[in-house]
């Protein structure tokens, strides 16, 4: 655009000479007229196509995201879309500089229900401001709540999750055990045990051993939460010594160490969701978009054999499965607002959803953010876990996720900037 | 944690030392002294 501007801009220059010319004067005139408008209106038309710089996540969903991105640039011409595509940590360290340092390289940035209330509240991000098309009502609550800071909403919820049990219904059946709709943790070790057949290549229970914040803890704040526990006290001091985080981390050990597969130390999601997809795992407590895999027979050897149930509790339900939403927000003091919310709009919309159905198929629909998707009968037809998904959502609240009263938000994680340090210690 | 799992370390020496780096991050945080 810029370099079509230049060069209107040299044709005007010339024809300006020719202006000189006694005879052609009148003609001159116009054709310099005539040149002249249209050089504005090329400058004009530069001015009014807003680039936006995205920065999102290198998963699935956002990768659609992309492609799909084209129907929103031909029903928006002035809307020009560059992706700036990372790996997790790496986006999260760039959006995070970025934000901090007003330094201002992003229009959109793709951030987290981690990040959203504490830069909400820092006044770092732009309030969103929808549409009645949009209809804001129709967002899950929890996602709604768990990215507004006082009742505004700093970010639209792109897909988002809970954790839940996914389970071997063939070998639940086999070992007599019928699996409660909200099982107990003892009841979990009970089933692994009789599960558990290493011999076979079948062992009773996968979960995430690997180090940091969004590995391992984000599991074993779940399972602290329904112990009982907390990150920190009213006064803020840590409570890693209290006694419901020593019951849960020793039970946690003792449970993977019996009837565990070797080298949990190492696994994270995707190495459990292989475990479980090439049928090694009896049990599976984790992120809920995982069902879409494990009952995809593309991928997964056990597809028609896995069924779900809510993730298991001990001594209280609150915190006992979490909540994730993938985001978009924009920076506060962005020069490009009305395009950026634009475009946050349409991609979080319900006719975006409508869109990936009808492009993709129903089972590879963004997840978790919006009622209408759940009520959907094309939907829950393609996904045989949207119940379990949505009960597991909607029973998650990131402002009340521990027994003992908490100062602050988050449920497998606490929205304080030196949360992401200590919780990868 | 994972040291845990793994046997490196036993449940009780990780979580003090958890316990012991989460307060000392919190201090220089400011949130208490």
């Amino acid at each position: 655009m810029a370099t079509q501007v230049i060069i209107k801009i040299q044709i005007t220059v010339s024809t300006t000479v020719d202006l000189h010319h006694p005879l052609k004067e009148t003609t001159v005139k116009f054709r310099f007229a005539s040149v002249l408008a249209a050089s504005l209106f090329s400058a004009g038309m530069a001015q009014a196509a807003t680039e936006l710089v995205i920065a999102t996540v290198n998963n699935g969903h956002m990768i659609e995201m992309q492609k799909l991105s084209k129907n929103f640039e031909q029903a928006n011409p002035d809307i020009k879309l560059k992706w700036v595509t990372l790996e997790e940590g790496v986006l999260r360290q760039r959006v995070t500089t970025d934000i901090a340092t007003k330094g201002g390289q992003f229009d959109v940035m793709t951030i987290g229900m981690y990040e959203t209330p504490i830069w909400g509240k820092k006044g770092w991000l732009q309030e969103l401001k929808t549409d009645a098309a949009y209809d804001v009502d129709d967002l899950l609550p929890a996602m709604r709540n768990g990215l507004s800071v006082d009742g505004k909403l700093f970010a639209a919820p792109f897909y988002g999750e809970s954790s839940m049990l996914m389970y071997r219904k063939d070998l639940a059946d086999k070992a007599g055990v019928q699996v409660p709709e909200r099982p107990t943790w003892p009841q979990i070790k009970d089933l692994a045990a009789k599960m558990h057949d290493p011999k076979n290549g079948v062992y009773g229970i996968c979960l995430r051993g690997k180090p940091g914040w969004g590995d391992n803890m984000a599991f074993l704040s779940t399972l602290v939460n329904t112990f009982g526990g907390q990150w920190f006290d009213m006064n803020w001091k840590p409570q890693l010594e209290s006694k419901p985080w020593k019951d849960a981390i020793n039970f946690y050990v003792d449970l993977l160490k019996n009837y565990g597969p070797p080298g949990s130390s190492a696994n994270s999601f995707n190495e459990i969701l292989a475990l479980t997809n090439s049928g090694k795992c009896g049990m599976w407590i984790d992120a809920t978009i995982a069902a879409s895999f494990v009952s995809d027979p593309k991928q997964s050897k056990v597809a028609d054999k896995m069924a779900f149930a809510q993730a298991p509790t001990m001594n209280t339900p609150k915190g006992a499965n979490w909540l994730w939403a993938w985001s978009l927000a924009i920076p506060a003091g962005s020069k490009k607002v009305d395009a950026a919310q634009k475009f946050v709009s349409w991609a979080t919309s319900k006719d975006y959803i409508n869109l990936v159905g009808k492009t993709n198929g129903w089972g590879t629909v963004p997840t978790g953010t919006r009622k209408s998707t759940y009520a959907n009968a094309e939907f829950v037809k393609a996904a045989r876990f949207a119940s379990a998904e949505k009960t597991a959502i909607d029973s998650a609240n990131p402002n009340d996720s521990t027994l003992p009263k908490s100062p602050y938000v988050g449920v497998q994680f606490a929205a304080i900037p030196e949360f992401q340090a200590i919780g990868s210690k | 944690m994972s040291a845990a799992l793994s046997g490196k370390s036993t449940v009780d020496a990780a979580l003090k030392a958890s316990q012991t780096a989460a307060d000392r991050e919190m201090k220089k945080a400011g949130y208490y002294k």
